[in-house]
């Protein structure tokens, strides 16, 4: 069934679950439970087409980021950020799990292995080849790898798979509003959640025409965005001053996102197929492309962070009008160099050698005083709007310079060509930061060929309220239900402790299919 | 500097032996880029800009490394002092350059990640 909350005549809704937000994380939950004999309410802030006076409510204060970033990469629509997704997916890796030592704050309550079969269901679900445990999709792409795999060498391929076109919404829409135990509430924003001391009451929703509907719900779902997740426990303060879940001071902090820069500039050597890298079309259903990621023996030796290394351009021609003559002399005295040692292959020549630019996403260290924070400024319902206070820190900066050098290092080892970075004399906590979705293809390209870095970031919420056993270190905990609030969970990247290097959604889906499977349990059984 | 298209024959089967005679030839003329008044005519493989390139950066190089700034001492540590033949010199420079790398021994010139005897050879160009 569908309602549209402002045409809708009722005052209370009852159900058994509630799930606020309907983005990649609220419909796979509720897909999940349809059909359980759970009564579940999908709730959605927007319709299901965009409209302007909903995405105004997205208005939000980013002063250490431009682009319009948390206005232009949240969407309140049926379906939420997965209307523009890019569709790169990708497992996180095992060493996203583990507490390092070198990265404050690191390391979930659950490891690979609790996820692994929740990520072979998200991927039956978004039509995905399945990752083999820790390894490459399966069946794995053919296409040869750059040899930087040997110990001395530390850097490994993972396979992204990018599925173009995956609207949830559009996806899912129907089946829901048929399905016999879901509602699909459209056009009803929360505003607040009333809780007693250790349960949420009910959730209070508002339309933009005026309205308030109320819900009382066995469990609670908050599903809204690392953004909205973190602004509504904080303004859920009616009987916990400082927001429901908060009594820790943890709830808004330790916001991440995943830094994405130009970072360097490599000729290669000829006789390396780069295929992979350039991002190979399989049977036209979808993408695989190759990305370089230090080992976990080298992060720990380096006290690195998580990057994966992408080639731009791949395929340009070494020796462009571009180049200087210092950039010749140095890659051709390298590439001879390199023959002499044996690396460069026989039969090589140096003006098939290919120039490409290096450009990384990277991991971002948490950190709690990357946080959002209410404001005195309002919104249409008169609820204060969040502000996101982030910036680059010290690891941060230090961890893409240490990768970028051990990268170009392993590259000159193996005979494979030269690196040239764009990051010795840059400080990464200066240079411009900006929303990547907002960028023409021509402004990205710009980007890529500037020799001087600026950061994208792609509207990868997370951290917002961490995943913890210890009340005192995280919001919820390992099944993500808000510690201290008994049935109250959080679904989607705001419970990531730590965010690796890849892309979360894939993640987000796999935590609502382990979500349901925790609720049909609980619930089912009267828990 | 202005730029020079490189007239590196574009020959996809150039072999190993080819590579080996230009990269031969090539610490000989950047040695004597500075000190003889007539260059040798430089190998066919090679730029023209090459010796002026290789010397800017050898520049750079000496600038951050100027205890480096010794001819002797640079063609020493290069293996270049004594007379011996082309074979022998090439394994000098190929252990010269595994020992950089496993030391990690990398320089950053002009964001170019070298090894210190790449850098050492456009070094003795600029001292040439």
């Amino acid at each position: 069934m569908h309602i549209d909350a402002r045409t809708h005549d009722r005052a209370m809704l009852q159900t058994d679950v509630c799930i606020i937000g309907a983005g990649a994380a609220g419909i796979t939950l509720a897909i999940s439970l349809a059909g359980s004999g759970l009564r579940t309410l999908l709730v959605e802030s927007g319709g299901f087409e965009r409209s302007t006076e909903t995405d105004l409510l997205n208005a939000a204060a980013t002063p250490t980021i431009g682009g319009g970033y948390l206005m232009r990469s949240r969407v309140r629509v049926f379906g939420g950020t997965t209307s523009h997704w890019t569709g790169f997916c990708l497992p996180l890796s095992d060493a996203t799990f583990t507490v390092r030592p070198w990265v404050p704050d690191s390391g979930w309550p659950i490891d690979g292995d609790t996820l692994h079969p929740f990520y072979e269901r998200a991927c039956a679900q978004l039509g995905l080849d399945p990752w083999a445990r820790g390894g490459d999709p399966s069946p794995a792409p053919e296409l040869p790898r750059l040899p930087l795999s040997l110990a001395s060498d530390g850097f490994g391929t993972r396979i992204y798979q990018i599925k173009r076109g995956v609207h949830f919404g559009e996806q899912h829409r129907d089946a829901l509003i048929d399905a016999d135990d879901v509602v699909v509430l459209t056009h009803a924003t929360c505003t607040e959640l009333r809780a007693s001391e250790r349960q949420v009451e009910r959730a209070i929703l508002r339309t933009l025409t005026g309205k308030r509907l109320e819900v009382e719900a066995k469990a609670f779902v908050l599903a809204t965005g690392g953004i909205e997740n973190a602004r509504l426990l904080l303004m859920s303060n009616h009987t916990h001053a400082q927001g429901l879940g908060n009594a820790r001071d943890l709830v808004g902090r330790y916001y991440m996102d995943h830094p994405e820069l130009t970072v360097a500039e490599a000729v290669l050597w000829p006789g390396w197929e780069l295929d992979l890298y350039a991002g190979h079309r399989l049977e036209g259903r979808y993408v695989q492309l190759g990305a370089m990621f230090a080992s976990p023996a080298r992060q720990r030796a380096q006290g690195l962070l998580q990057a994966g290394i992408q080639l731009a351009r791949a395929g340009r021609r070494w020796g462009t009008s571009e180049s200087s003559a210092v950039d010749h002399a140095v890659t051709a005295a390298g590439f001879w160099l390199d023959c002499a040692r044996g690396g460069a292959r026989e039969g090589a020549c140096l003006p098939a050698a290919q120039k490409t630019s290096l450009f990384v996403r990277a991991e971002q260290a948490p950190h709690r005083d990357n946080r959002v924070v209410l404001t005195d400024d309002r919104d249409a319902f008169d609820t204060p709007t969040p502000r996101l206070e982030w910036r680059m820190n010290e690891l941060d900066c230090t961890s893409l310079q240490r990768t970028v050098q051990a990268f170009g290092h392993a590259l000159h080892r193996r005979g494979l060509g030269r690196v040239r970075s764009f990051l010795g004399h840059s400080d990464l906590r200066q240079v411009d930061v900006t929303y990547g979705l907002e960028l023409s293809d021509d402004e990205r390209d710009r980007v890529h060929l500037e020799r001087r870095p600026t950061i994208l970031l792609w509207g990868h919420h997370m951290g917002t309220t961490r995943m913890a056993d210890d009340a005192g270190r995280g919001v919820v905990d390992r099944h993500c239900r808000v510690h201290g609030v008994g049935n109250l969970h959080i679904a989607g990247s705001s419970v990531f402790p730590s965010g690796g290097a890849a892309n979360p959604t894939l993640t987000i889906v796999a935590l609502a299919l382990r979500l349901a499977e925790r609720l049909r349990e609980t619930l089912a059984g009267g828990g | 500097m202005p730029y020079t298209r490189p007239i590196v024959q574009d020959t996809p089967d150039a072999d190993r032996r080819l590579v080996l005679r230009a990269l031969a030839s090539l610490v000989p003329l950047i040695a004597c880029a500075r000190t003889t008044s007539t260059l040798p005519e430089p190998p066919r493989a090679l730029p023209a800009v090459f010796p002026e390139a290789l010397a800017v950066l050898g520049r750079h190089y000496l600038a951050a490394h100027p205890e480096d700034d010794d001819r002797e001492a640079l063609r020493h540590a290069l293996g270049l002092d004594d007379a011996q033949p082309e074979s022998s010199w090439l394994a000098h420079l190929d252990a010269s350059l595994h020992r950089d790398l496993e030391r990690g021994d990398i320089i950053e010139l002009e964001g170019w990640q070298l090894t210190r005897t790449e850098c050492r050879l456009y070094a003795l160009a600029a001292l040439g």
